[in-house]
């Protein structure tokens, strides 16, 4: 079978096109015009296309114009029309002579197909009109009407048995077309042609170029004539009433679901933009979706202009062409475009419903996972989308590190303050890590982060407690301000702008501490007076104090107290050491240590009955903004807390030298007598008084050397040395806090060594009740000198054995705590515990540990 | 003579085609096809192009179909 349409050139084909339309004129009854009525381009175009398919072509090949006229004479004779046989019979004869062969088989084939045509076409028509009729008329005449059009047409009876011949006719040779075995063979094709012709004209009800406009609409997501959003299955389609074939239904249906996901996603950053706690980065994070959305609508634009939509007096012509197979925008390759778009709605829509509920860092976090993905061009598309959505976050951390200010309205920042603190905590607790919000590209980064915190909070304590507004517009900072802006994917330079930044705010935050609020100056204050470093300064309070501070505490006045600790202040080198330690002018020292003694206080704690005033009494040290932050509450309770203790070892050390005065000036006194006239009990009383002067002289002297030198010493010059090298104001807070805590280990005042602090308590004690003896002894003595009767070797008697009695508590508790001290494994008490052993004396009086071991296995075997 | 005159050829090309037609025509009218002269007239011409018969046979029954 011939193939018409491949061979021929564009003039014949033009040529052929020129044809098709005369026929479908001719047909028609008009005469052929330039311009058809759109009914009849249809029909050209139907005639097209059923030209151009195979579905009429039936196997031809041992068809010979012999065989078709024998068929026809065979069909004439049977209708009893033998005349027309016979002309039948000339004509083609004489055709023969006029036409070659093959044109000749051709017509013939073709007449004979249309043989009885017209008769099948009127009885079909007068078929109609019966049916119209029928309908119309009521059932009483209905039979009446339908029988004289069925009796009074014997032509008609005919040509409904002609018209069966013409089916068995068609019924000849094999169809590729037929599919269904049940029917009978001779309707088969009819049904496949029927259904062919209906189905093509269907396509041809709206042309391929409409239905890309159409769909190109779709994809934007407005309604077109034809393809609206149905709906029932949430999509946009081709309205079901209107007439397309299956497959550009289905392949609209497809090229439309772009057409959904971008109303679905625009529906979807619509509720996120109006949700009000969307805070900025929710916003930028929109504002980048809706750029790539605004690419997607540049890159529809230029489809839109291939398919020519742009003028539409071509849409007729385009349909013409498409059917030619031109090249131009059809559906599929429409559909064949959208994969690419489609992907990137699909991820956009992805990214969007995943960001709906979340703000600020953890927004960033979520977005962040979405780049782990494999493939890169959507990781490329999640990358720039997150870059713009993180620009908020950066300006914050910008304007946070430079100006130290939080403004976080929505609170989608990773640093946060609190409400409600005081200047003195600014340092401490005002800011903190809202972890949440940290995003996940920078979690990993905790030094950075809370190297973020840091700078901020220095310039904010800078701007609040140093009121160093001046610097922070300094030109300085110049070159902080000229870096690049920060973004996503730059951690490194983020890192390198918060360390300059770090470094430079606490250089400054150093130096002003150091500089203008002399911290250095403080601590050297806090030493030599609140840990009573200065000598003669504590010398002299005692002096002062002693006599009050044995008043009962309730008895104590405060102003009392304070007034005779600022005579003693000043009366003492403090000042001078002070500023000798410091080494600097004398016209600011001067105001500095006046400072200084201003700031000394005393504080009396809490008076229970019963209690003493040495026991309430403890010196305080008052600090402003911004040392407080340094020196916070509880630094300074604890160095109140060594303050007390270190007070209390003074004053044993104190009683016992006034004892040896006493007992220097008494014996001055007894040399008066001769030594051979004191009784014996006088003398062993005499004696012992030293011997327990001396052992408990040994301990406190030792204990203070102990204290003075190997502790308080060597604490101090670590804290000066991490002063000088403190980075930040971290550092110098935690360089203080870990200078009292090693004093308060050392000292032995933390819970672990309460037992070893409960017998130096009560050895001190012991050294004020021994001071009490010593004072009766001395009142004793006085009066002895007057009398001589046996009633003073009573008196004698009862202080021997007073003193027996304190020396032996004494001896038992001092063992006690050398053994306590033999536990801790450090080497500066090991160091003390030599001191204290003196020469071995009471370690061999101790069992060794291999005689403890050999007694407790004789025990338990036992 | 301005214009050119036909040549002997042509004018027998001619008058065989009308020839052609005629019978064509009665051959039609014979068969009950319902066709006229200037349809046949195309039908020869695409035909002659070497369009297939049935497929043009189809063309016309549909297209007439429809014209009822």
């Amino acid at each position: 079978m011939q193939k018409v349409n491949n061979s021929k050139t564009p003039e014949e084909a033009t040529h052929i096109v020129a044809l098709v339309r005369q026929l479908v004129s001719a047909i028609n009854g008009n005469a052929t015009e330039e311009v058809l009525p759109s009914s009849q381009a249809k029909q050209v175009r139907l005639a097209l296309k059923i030209l151009s398919s195979r579905i009429s072509s039936r196997k031809q090949s041992y068809v010979d114009e012999q065989v078709i006229v024998e068929r026809l004479k065979r069909s004439l004779a049977k209708a009893n029309r033998i005349r027309d046989a016979v002309r039948l019979l000339e004509l083609v004869n004489s055709l023969k002579q006029l036409c070659d062969n093959h044109q000749l088989t051709q017509v013939l084939y073709f007449l004979e197909e249309l043989a009885y045509h017209e008769q099948a076409l009127s009885h079909s028509k007068q078929q109609r009109l019966a049916n119209q009729l029928s309908d119309l008329s009521l059932d009483s005449t209905l039979s009446n009407s339908s029988n004289p059009l069925k009796v009074s047409n014997p032509l008609l009876d005919s040509a409904i048995v002609d018209s069966n011949q013409v089916k068995n006719l068609e019924s000849r040779g094999n169809e590729d077309t037929s599919h269904d075995d049940s029917k009978p063979n001779n309707t088969v094709r009819e049904d496949a042609f029927q259904e062919y012709i209906v189905k093509e004209n269907e396509a041809y009800e709206i042309s391929e170029a409409i239905l890309v406009r159409e769909a190109i609409y779709a994809v934007q997501g407005i309604e077109g004539k034809y393809v609206k959003y149905q709906e029932k299955n949430d999509e946009y389609a081709v309205a079901p009433d209107i007439g397309v074939p299956q497959p550009v239904r289905e392949l609209i249906r497809r090229i439309c679901r772009m057409g959904w996901l971008y109303k679905h996603l625009k529906q979807q950053l619509q509720e996120l933009q109006s949700n009000p706690s969307c805070g900025t980065i929710s916003r930028s994070f929109c504002g980048a979706i809706e750029n790539e959305l605004d690419e997607y609508y540049e890159v529809l634009a230029e489809v839109e202009a291939q398919a020519g939509m742009t003028n539409f007096e071509n849409i007729e012509n385009a349909g013409l062409l498409a059917a030619k197979g031109r090249d131009d925008l059809t559906l599929r390759k429409l559909f064949v475009w959208c994969q690419e778009p489609l992907e990137k709605l699909k991820w956009l829509s992805v990214l969007t419903e995943a960001a709906y509920n979340t703000k600020g860092g953890a927004l960033l976090s979520i977005l962040h996972e979405f780049t782990l993905h494999g493939d890169k061009s959507i990781q490329s598309l999640v990358c720039s989308i997150l870059r713009k959505a993180s620009v908020p976050l950066f300006d914050a951390v910008r304007k946070w590190i430079l100006d130290g200010e939080l403004d976080d309205p929505y609170e989608e920042f990773f640093i946060a303050s609190r409400q409600g603190i005081t200047a003195e905590d600014i340092w401490d607790k005002k800011f903190y890590i809202r972890q949440s919000m940290v995003p996940s590209f920078l979690s990993m980064e905790s030094h950075l982060i809370s190297s973020i915190l840091l700078a901020g909070k220095t310039v904010v304590f800078l701007r609040k407690c140093c009121s160093d507004g001046s610097w922070l517009s300094d030109k300085f900072r110049e070159p902080l301000f000229r870096e690049k802006p920060l973004g996503y994917n730059q951690v490194d330079s983020l890192r390198v702008f918060v360390q300059a930044a770090c470094e430079a705010s606490s250089n400054r935050l150093k130096f002003l501490l150091f500089e203008k609020f002399l911290l250095k100056g403080h601590c050297i204050a806090l030493r030599n007076l609140i840990l009573l470093g200065q000598g003669d300064f504590v010398q002299n309070l005692l002096d002062s104090l002693a006599a009050d501070l044995n008043e009962p505490s309730s008895d104590l006045y405060r102003n009392n107290l304070l007034g005779t600790l600022d005579a003693s202040l000043r009366s003492s080198s403090a000042a001078i050491t002070i500023a000798s330690a410091l080494s600097a002018e004398d016209s600011m020292m001067d105001n500095f240590t006046n400072e200084v003694l201003d700031r000394m206080d005393v504080r009396l704690l809490h008076p229970s009955s019963g209690a003493q005033g040495w026991d309430v009494f403890s010196l305080d040290y008052r600090f402003d903004v911004p040392l407080t932050s340094i020196f916070t509450k509880d630094v300074m309770e604890m160095y109140r807390k060594i303050s007390r203790f270190l007070w209390y070892l003074k004053r044993s050390n104190y009683l016992l030298c006034t004892t040896w005065n006493t007992h220097f000036l008494s014996s001055s006194q007894d040399y008066k007598h001769t030594k051979l006239e004191m009784k014996p009990i006088a003398r062993t009383l005499y004696n012992k008084i030293h011997f327990v002067r001396m052992k408990m002289m040994h301990f406190v002297e030792n204990f203070q050397y102990y204290v003075m030198f190997e502790v308080l010493e060597v604490s101090w010059n670590e804290l000066l040395n991490k002063l000088q090298k403190a980075q930040d104001m971290n550092e110098l807070i935690l360089a203080q806090r870990l200078f009292i805590s090693k004093i308060l280990e050392k000292l032995m005042l933390k819970e672990k060594f309460r037992s070893q602090y409960q017998r130096i308590r009560q050895l001190l004690d012991l050294t004020v009740r021994y001071h009490s003896f010593m004072r009766t002894w001395a009142m004793h003595k006085s009066i002895e000198d007057l009398d001589f009767s046996t009633e003073m070797e009573k008196r004698d008697e009862n202080l021997l054995s007073k003193l027996v009695q304190i020396e032996t508590q004494y001896d038992t508790i001092f063992e006690e705590f050398l053994q306590d001290l033999q536990t801790i494994e450090k080497d500066e008490i090991r160091a003390l515990l030599f001191r204290l052993n003196f020469n071995g004396y009471y370690s061999s009086k101790m069992p060794t540990a291999s005689q403890i071991a050999r007694e407790s296995h004789q025990h338990l075997s036992s | 003579m301005p214009f050119a005159k036909e040549t002997f050829e042509q004018q027998q090309k001619t008058e065989r085609k009308n020839e052609i037609l005629e019978m064509s025509y009665e051959i039609a009218k014979i068969l009950e096809t319902g066709l006229d002269r200037e349809t046949l007239q195309v039908v020869v011409d695409l035909l002659e192009q070497g369009f297939d018969p049935s497929a043009l046979a189809s063309v016309v029954k549909e297209l007439t179909r429809q014209n009822n």
